[in-house]
């Protein structure tokens, strides 16, 4: 009797192995490609913090370098408006329609991975289409070949969302706008004055023009009257000389710090852009190991980049 | 034409020669020789914005046998401070050297786009 059950049990076993392999199988693709609600939301978010601390330290690199264009100017023999930013306007402008475009593209995809209504999506693939109006206009009011790349790359995805917004696939749709994507945040990237993965800085570009004015201009300061965060000749000055020493000292060191967290925040935020780059490449490979890796360092990077925008939003 | 790595070529070599020439200025005593590298040093960081400007454009330039030139000359004198880092004492050398170097930057800026 016993044996009789064993028989039947063995038999049902042996009848279900191959639907229980098939279910793992099942699992086990689905944890391959599977891109969960978080991780689209992340990146969504990741990108908008991405886009406005980019735009805030654009901002600031002018405002940083308005002391030096003001010394460069005085030496000239005329002066206007274009003597007084580093970066045009319009390029920053163009930068800032390139981002939108990247945070409305990023948005449609968490739309999609959020599971709403396809006419949800829709509509988010439509106003995708609206920011890339405006962006087009803008892109061609800069004329900067780099920026007319990275507005190209990021005006494409819009269609390659329509063209797979039927399948609701977001690797398939990753995996089709990850150049777009890659060109343009690497775009941005080269422009901050980095390279590589992870970014390094280069000797060439806005962070190293940035500092080589900061060293020129403040050399008198540095390398002479406060060397070695001390104030020279301290010991041969009057009492009023020495108060009034103090005063400028404190100034310069104050100055000191503003510039050296601002060389952090524009590090920073080339890290952050970058993790975003690897983010969207994750996902467009679709491996569930490289995805999981890729955000973990996506998540630790968004908190940088608040910071860096609170401050320096509208200082 | 000038590519866009040119005006990056010049930048990384404007950026070494005015580390050279701050080295210079942080290790000079002369008085007037310490203005001099100073004054260099600030007209070619100057130099080197009104290029990023242009780079940030990405904006490559049409330039004649001239600025050819002149961006060959730039090569020559970036590379003769570099390794006067190594012999900060020539001072006369250094400034001599710097203000060919200005000199000739000026040129190529006289024909950026922006």
């Amino acid at each position: 009797m016993v044996g009789a059950i064993t028989r039947v049990r063995r038999l049902a076993l042996r009848r279900s192995l191959p639907k229980i392999g098939w279910l793992m199988a099942v699992v086990w693709c689905a944890g391959c490609t599977v891109v969960e609600t978080n991780q689209a939301a992340c990146l969504q978010e990741a990108m908008a913090g991405d886009h406005k601390a980019a735009i805030s330290i654009l901002k600031r690199a002018n405002e940083e370098m308005l002391p030096y264009r003001i010394d460069q100017g005085v030496a000239g023999t005329s002066f206007s408006k274009d003597n007084l930013s580093l970066l045009s306007p319009a390029d920053v402008a163009a930068w800032d329609k390139i981002l939108g475009g990247l945070d409305a593209y990023c948005a449609a995809l968490a739309d999609l991975a959020s599971g709403r209504s396809s006419a949800e999506f829709t509509a988010a693939s439509e106003s995708f289409g609206l920011n890339i109006q405006s962006l087009v206009k803008t892109v061609k009011g800069s004329g900067a070949p780099s920026i007319v790349e990275a507005g190209t790359a990021v005006t494409e995805l819009g269609g390659i969302l329509i063209k797979y917004k039927a399948s609701r696939e977001i690797q398939a749709i990753a995996k089709a706008a990850d150049p777009n994507v890659q060109a343009a945040i690497g775009g941005l990237i080269g422009a901050l004055g980095f390279a590589g993965h992870p970014p390094e800085r280069v000797s060439h570009g806005l962070l190293a023009t940035y500092e080589i004015s900061f060293a020129t201009f403040n050399a008198e300061k540095s390398l002479k009257r406060f060397k070695g965060d001390a104030i020279a000749g301290f010991d041969g000055m009057a009492p009023t000389e020495r108060r009034a020493a103090i005063r400028e000292f404190i100034v310069w060191l104050n100055a000191e710090q503003d510039h050296e967290d601002f060389v952090v925040s524009m590090t920073a935020l080339a890290a952050a852009l970058d993790k975003a780059a690897a983010a969207h490449a994750a996902l467009a490979q679709g491996s569930k190991v490289a995805i999981g890796t890729a955000f973990a360092e996506l998540r630790a990077e968004i908190q940088n980049t608040v910071q860096i925008y609170q401050k320096y939003k509208g200082r | 034409m000038a590519t866009i790595a040119d005006l990056e070529e010049l930048q990384d070599g404007i950026s070494a020669s005015i580390q050279t020439l701050l080295q210079a200025y942080n290790q000079c005593a002369d008085p007037v020789e310490s203005a001099t590298i100073l004054s260099q040093s600030q007209q070619l960081a100057a130099q080197m914005s009104q290029i990023e400007t242009n780079l940030f454009h990405q904006q490559a330039i049409q330039v004649g046998a001239t600025v050819d030139n002149a961006f060959a000359s730039a090569r020559g004198f970036t590379s003769q401070l570099k390794d006067l880092a190594k012999s900060l004492d020539r001072v006369s050398d250094i400034i001599t050297t710097g203000a060919k170097l200005v000199g000739v930057v000026t040129q190529i800026i006289s024909v950026l786009a922006l």
